[in-house]
């Protein structure tokens, strides 16, 4: 049998094992290792058996992954995200939509701590859809805004996705963490420009909240101005090389920690909460890395990057068409497969082949970071919608995708930007580096 | 906590000309004990990553069918790496493997890592377990 069909053999098999609801990453490893038997040795899959997860956990690139994630729950307990909320609240509220507006604000002013979308949802939306509530906004435009925003995580820095595609891919952590930071506020405002057209045309959708005057304003920074020093400084040490990105990520933590210390709050049930939720999250993306440390090498085995490659090379299409059906197929597959997954699964595939065109690896990264963001909030699985439908469990889920259709047509406009002007993306990594 | 404070030390010894030797071996081992044991404790709270969109319309005892299937596969996948791992360190143990810089013995850590293999193993046993009993009581 050719390795070829071997390896589209192995994805079917792959596909069945996780509608079968077996974990992704043992799917990965069973159909990685068999693959491996099959076209190299037994001996050969015994002995990455017996390596691979050993040597994936003891990796120094990888443990910016666990620090990062920390940061964020430290940042998550200590209540940082009301606070960011109210700050935006304050300063946008008494616009009409204008709590749907500062909630879209208050994601991008969390997703600069978490590196999840998932995080940056759920938390803002603890926050922001009791005091839409209050204030009768439209249900379907205050759990649209929640979901659609919190998909903003991931792209703004720091991110657990561009930190994995980084580490896959041999790209600078650095440099995709600054090219995912314009296009990440210019998400953040087409979104509240989607909303503000939204109550122009129907102003029940958004009423409006209550005014404050500058001072109270300006006095809102104080809840959290160490909170966001710390991010720039975080971020800024990275992206200027003082740190590495994994010292980033210690400063980031050690920071979060004494600053919440210093406020009073931070204890140690808050802190062991905490840790708790990060040794969690880490066991969760440790699991499919495993898995993907197996695959990987399968898929190259394969040689179905390369088939895929010499195909589409042959193709009377521009390059900037198969970008858009690589975008696309992304898009379909993160209705399905959760977004570390389907990084690790797909980069090995589609990677050399966008190189192999002519394109930049961190203008692929973040398209690739935003076809997953879309496709977070993409019936029928959207992982956004669903975790939003846990935070507010008397709104139907119906509801909340007909709230996410006009943030879907800004998703839209927002990468086609992307795609046609490479400049948001490139332009502060080719001046930084 | 433990990558956190090495690696905030190492920022301020670097900057003041005295940077800590083997960073990147002590945070590396430090992630083989909060992964090795981040692994078991989100099998333990069921964090692993699944797919339930087609499982989740079936039948109730097709469901319990194949979350036996799916036990029984996590067990054995995880059950062979945690032999692969036993022979690995076990032939080691006679072999001086230690890190690079800080002749750090991995050793130790092979066998912390075979430790958390074992409970993540009889984590799925006990999922197993509890899917058979749920088949048998139906």
């Amino acid at each position: 049998m050719s390795p070829i069909i071997v390896g589209i053999i192995g994805f079917a098999i792959f596909f069945i094992l996780i509608a079968l609801e077996v974990p992704i990453g043992i799917s990965m490893i069973l159909v990685g290792c068999g693959g491996i038997w099959y076209l190299v040795s037994d001996t050969a899959a015994a002995i990455k058996l017996a390596i691979v997860p050993f040597s994936t956990l003891n990796t120094y690139d990888l443990v910016v992954l666990p620090l990062f994630i920390f940061m964020a729950h430290v940042c998550f307990v200590s209540g940082l995200s009301k606070d960011l909320y109210n700050v935006a609240a304050k300063w946008l509220g008494h616009q009409r939509g204008g709590l749907a507006m500062a909630t879209v604000a208050g994601c991008a002013g969390f997703a600069a701590v978490s590196a999840s979308s998932i995080a940056t949802a759920a938390t803002l939306g603890l926050v922001s859809i009791p005091e839409m509530k209050r204030y009768k906004y439209d249900t379907a435009l205050a759990t649209g805004s929640v979901a659609a925003g919190g998909t903003i995580g991931i792209l703004i820095p720091p991110s657990g996705t561009l930190i994995i595609y980084g580490i896959i891919t041999e790209t600078s952590i650095g440099q995709l963490f600054m090219a995912g930071l314009v296009p990440g506020i210019l998400e953040a405002l087409f979104y509240m420009a989607t909303i503000y057209i939204l109550c122009l045309w129907k102003p029940h959708y958004g009423p409006r909240g209550p005014s404050y005057s500058l001072r109270e304003k300006l006095a809102s920074f104080s809840s959290c101005f160490e909170i966001i020093g710390l991010v720039i400084v975080v971020l800024g040490g990275l992206i200027i090389g003082w740190f590495t990105p994994s010292e980033a990520g210690a400063a980031g933590a050690f920071g979060a920690i004494v600053f919440s210390l210093l406020r009073k709050r931070l204890n140690w049930s808050k802190l062991k909460q905490a840790l708790t939720e990060t040794m969690k999250t880490t066991g969760m993306i440790f699991g499919i890395l495993i898995g993907a440390y197996f695959f990987m090498p399968f898929v190259a085995l394969t040689n179905i990057p390369a088939a895929l490659a010499d195909f589409t090379s042959g193709l009377p299409l521009p390059p900037l068409a198969i970008v858009g059906i690589i975008l696309v197929i992304y898009i379909f597959l993160g209705c399905f497969l959760d977004v570390m997954a389907m990084i690790l699964i797909t980069v090995p595939i589609f990677f050399p082949l966008v190189l192999g065109l002519g394109f930049d690896a961190i203008w692929f990264g973040i398209l690739l970071v935003r076809a997953m963001e879309i496709a977070l909030i993409t019936p029928p699985i959207g992982l956004n919608v669903y975790v939003i439908a846990g935070v507010a469990p008397d709104v139907p889920m119906q509801t909340i995708f007909k709230g996410i259709i006009p943030f879907l047509i800004a998703d839209f406009i927002h990468v086609m930007m992307l795609v046609f002007v490479p400049g948001i993306i490139l332009f502060l990594p080719s001046i930084m580096y | 906590m433990g990558a956190m404070v090495i690696g905030v030390t190492n920022i301020i010894t670097r900057y003041a000309g005295r940077p800590v030797t083997g960073v990147y071996e002590i945070s590396g081992l430090i992630l083989v004990i909060a992964g090795g044991f981040g692994l078991v404790y989100a099998a333990l709270t069921k964090s692993h990553i699944t797919v339930p969109i087609v499982v989740s319309h079936l039948p109730q005892r097709l469901q319990t069918i194949l979350k036996c299937f799916t036990s029984f596969i996590s067990l054995s996948i995880w059950a062979i790496i945690t032999w692969a791992t036993f022979d690995l360190t076990c032939e080691r143990l006679f072999v001086r493997e230690e890190s690079e810089i800080l002749n750090i013995p991995y050793v130790p850590f092979r066998f912390i890592w075979l430790f958390a293999l074992i409970l993540f193993c009889l984590v799925y046993l006990l999922d197993l377990i509890k899917a058979l009993r749920q088949l048998v009581r139906k």
